[in-house]
């Protein structure tokens, strides 16, 4: 369930402008990186997969079940080589690349079936947590789109704000606001859940 | 000459591609919304309110606005560069006098690519609101509000640069009340 | 809550984030090896290029001075658009709706539509607003003729009344989209 933001979100018109593109040199190691793949080095590709996996991989977990997110993660960074070439500014890859993460999860949830995440009643140690993780991550899914994708990256993925702004695209500001409102919200849903009576 | 027949299927393939997205791109970026499927609608409506200013008159008009006068001043800045305002709004004395294909006829046009929506508002008792942007190079080229009631429905249709945020504070002033219940505190958020 | 841990993890640790770090890091991306195949290639078309860029462009050129006529075509016939079929068509006319006691029902209203034209002035006073205060005439109208200036002056009522249900409407959906209300979708393109 989506929570509508504050009112002045209303009027913010959504766009490229929206998600800025932090000033970087133009030589920087994925730009580089970005130009030997186009230049013919497909090694180079294996390195930006391994520097970009975590953030794919937790944009597309706030977004689409669980049991989906490895195969599309491998999905995308294969339809990413295949298009690299369209890719205007090789600084931009982490921009583009989280856009096309989020259009394959927005294209994913149009073209499936709904399912039904079991979860483990009876479990033990490790496998406790695991669904206590999930039982978490479902509350940030009903977090607006800002707020739980940059939540994920820091809390699932370890990535700390300076990184997900560097991986993004997003400014630094936008990042840190998006965090703290949405560790903000996080708390309060979490905090009502405690606070119901036990069956 | 194999190779040269088919360079020049490609290339007719290709103009004819070409061909059909300028037509769509044509029709999708116009923000004019057509509203003539309404018609009808004013042999029903107990009021109607009709208002069709197009650019010229847009221009023209705003000249009669007093700068010196701060209110006045505000609506020049609102509706400088606008190029046209276009306002349906159909009352009616009993509920359900107009039809889901009469919604659907200003809908559709509104499902075009050009056009985002940005708010929707469903409530039972207040009626519903949706408020669509067209947006140009991140520049709003248009605004389109469908605001439907049990007993009302309201097409507006603005062309041109809108300023939302002008244009929501202008209620309360020229002394017009305020239509609806008292108007919170507005929490303006910054990114 | 320490806003510096959750930002680069400096400063104090803060309790509740290092707990859900904790449970929430079983969930997180284990490196997994990228199958590339060997027949997955980038797309580059490079090959073509030069002969798709020339026809590209030619048909292009075409294209849009197809399109360009067809806007030009258009705008000339969409200014002034007149919802009522009765009255005369004429390029650049307001249309006002009004309403007055019909003479023959018992207290019923009677609505219709005067086509506000450049020649004559409407015979009847305009009273669709229900709250309205007349705004004073800007000097700025000696400059036009009588005629624009009638015309001006309708279109001007007119206008206000269009800003009016225009803010009206966008301040509900405002009102509403205050957090924790369930009945509205924030929606946007791109993601």
């Amino acid at each position: 369930m989506l929570e509508a933001e504050a009112t002045a979100e209303m009027f913010l018109i959504p766009g490229p402008s929206k998600t800025a593109i932090p000033a970087e040199p133009s030589s920087s190691p994925e730009a580089l990186l970005v130009k030997a793949v186009l230049a013919g080095n497909r090694d180079s590709f294996g390195r930006l997969y391994e520097l970009y996996a975590p953030m794919v991989h937790g944009i597309l977990l706030a977004r689409v079940p669980r049991t989906e997110v490895e195969d599309l993660v491998q999905d995308i960074f294969l339809h990413a080589f295949k298009k690299l070439t369209t890719l205007r500014d090789a600084n931009a890859f982490g921009g583009w690349l989280a856009m096309i993460t989020r259009n394959r999860a927005m294209d994913f949830h149009r073209s499936s079936k709904p399912t039904v995440e079991v979860r483990e009643e009876h479990a033990t140690g490790d496998r406790r947590k695991r669904a206590k993780a999930e039982e978490i991550l479902t509350v940030i899914r009903s977090l607006p789109d800002a707020y739980r994708e940059t939540l994920v990256l820091r809390l699932v993925e370890g990535m700390t704000g300076p990184e997900i702004a560097m991986r993004t695209g997003l400014t630094a500001a936008s990042v840190r606001v998006n965090l703290h409102r949405g560790m903000k919200l996080l708390r309060e849903k979490l905090g009502i859940q405690v606070a119901e009576p036990q069956s | 000459m194999n190779i040269l027949f088919q360079t020049g299927i490609r290339l007719s393939l290709l103009s004819l591609t070409l061909l059909i997205f300028a037509a769509a791109v044509a029709n999708a970026q116009d923000p004019r919304v057509q509203t003539q499927s309404l018609d009808h609608l004013s042999n029903k409506a107990s009021q109607t309110v009709n208002v069709n200013i197009d650019e010229r008159l847009m221009q023209m008009t705003a000249k009669f606005f007093s700068s010196a006068d701060p209110d006045e001043k505000k609506i020049k800045e609102i509706i400088s560069g606008l190029k046209g305002i276009y306002v349906r709004v159909f009352e009616f004395e009993k509920e359900n006098e107009y039809s889901p294909a009469d919604v659907e006829s200003i809908r559709v046009q509104l499902r075009n690519p050009g056009w985002s929506p940005i708010v929707t508002i469903n409530s039972k008792k207040e009626g519903s609101v949706e408020v669509y942007l067209m947006t140009t190079n991140d520049r709003i080229t248009g605004l389109a509000v469908l605001a439907i009631d049990p007993k009302e429905l309201t097409v507006v249709n603005i062309l041109g640069p809108v300023d939302l945020e002008k244009l929501t504070e202008l209620e309360g002033q020229f002394g017009v009340p305020v239509l609806d219940i008292e108007k919170p505190a507005k929490t303006k958020v910054k990114n | 809550m320490n806003n510096d841990y959750l930002w680069d993890r400096t400063g104090e640790p803060d309790a509740e984030v290092q707990e859900l770090e904790d449970v929430l890091g079983t969930l997180r991306y284990q490196p997994q090896p990228l199958v590339l195949p060997d027949n997955v290639r980038l797309v580059t078309g490079r090959k073509w290029y030069p002969i798709i860029a020339i026809a590209a462009t030619i048909a292009l050129v075409v294209l849009a001075l197809g399109v360009w006529l067809r806007v030009q075509q258009r705008e000339k016939a969409a200014p002034g658009q007149i919802a009522n079929k009765n009255s005369q068509t004429q390029e650049h006319q307001t249309i006002v709706t009004i309403e007055e006691p019909s003479p023959k029902r018992d207290n019923s209203i009677q609505k219709k539509e005067v086509v506000v034209n450049q020649v004559s002035q409407p015979r009847n006073r305009v009273t669709v607003a229900r709250h309205s205060n007349r705004p004073s005439h800007s000097n700025t109208a000696r400059e036009f003729t009588a005629a624009n200036r009638a015309e001006a002056e309708a279109a001007k009522e007119q206008l206000m009344l269009a800003l009016r249900v225009v803010s009206a409407k966008l301040n509900f959906a405002q009102r509403k989209t205050v957090p924790g209300n369930n009945n509205v979708r924030y929606q946007h393109k791109v993601g």
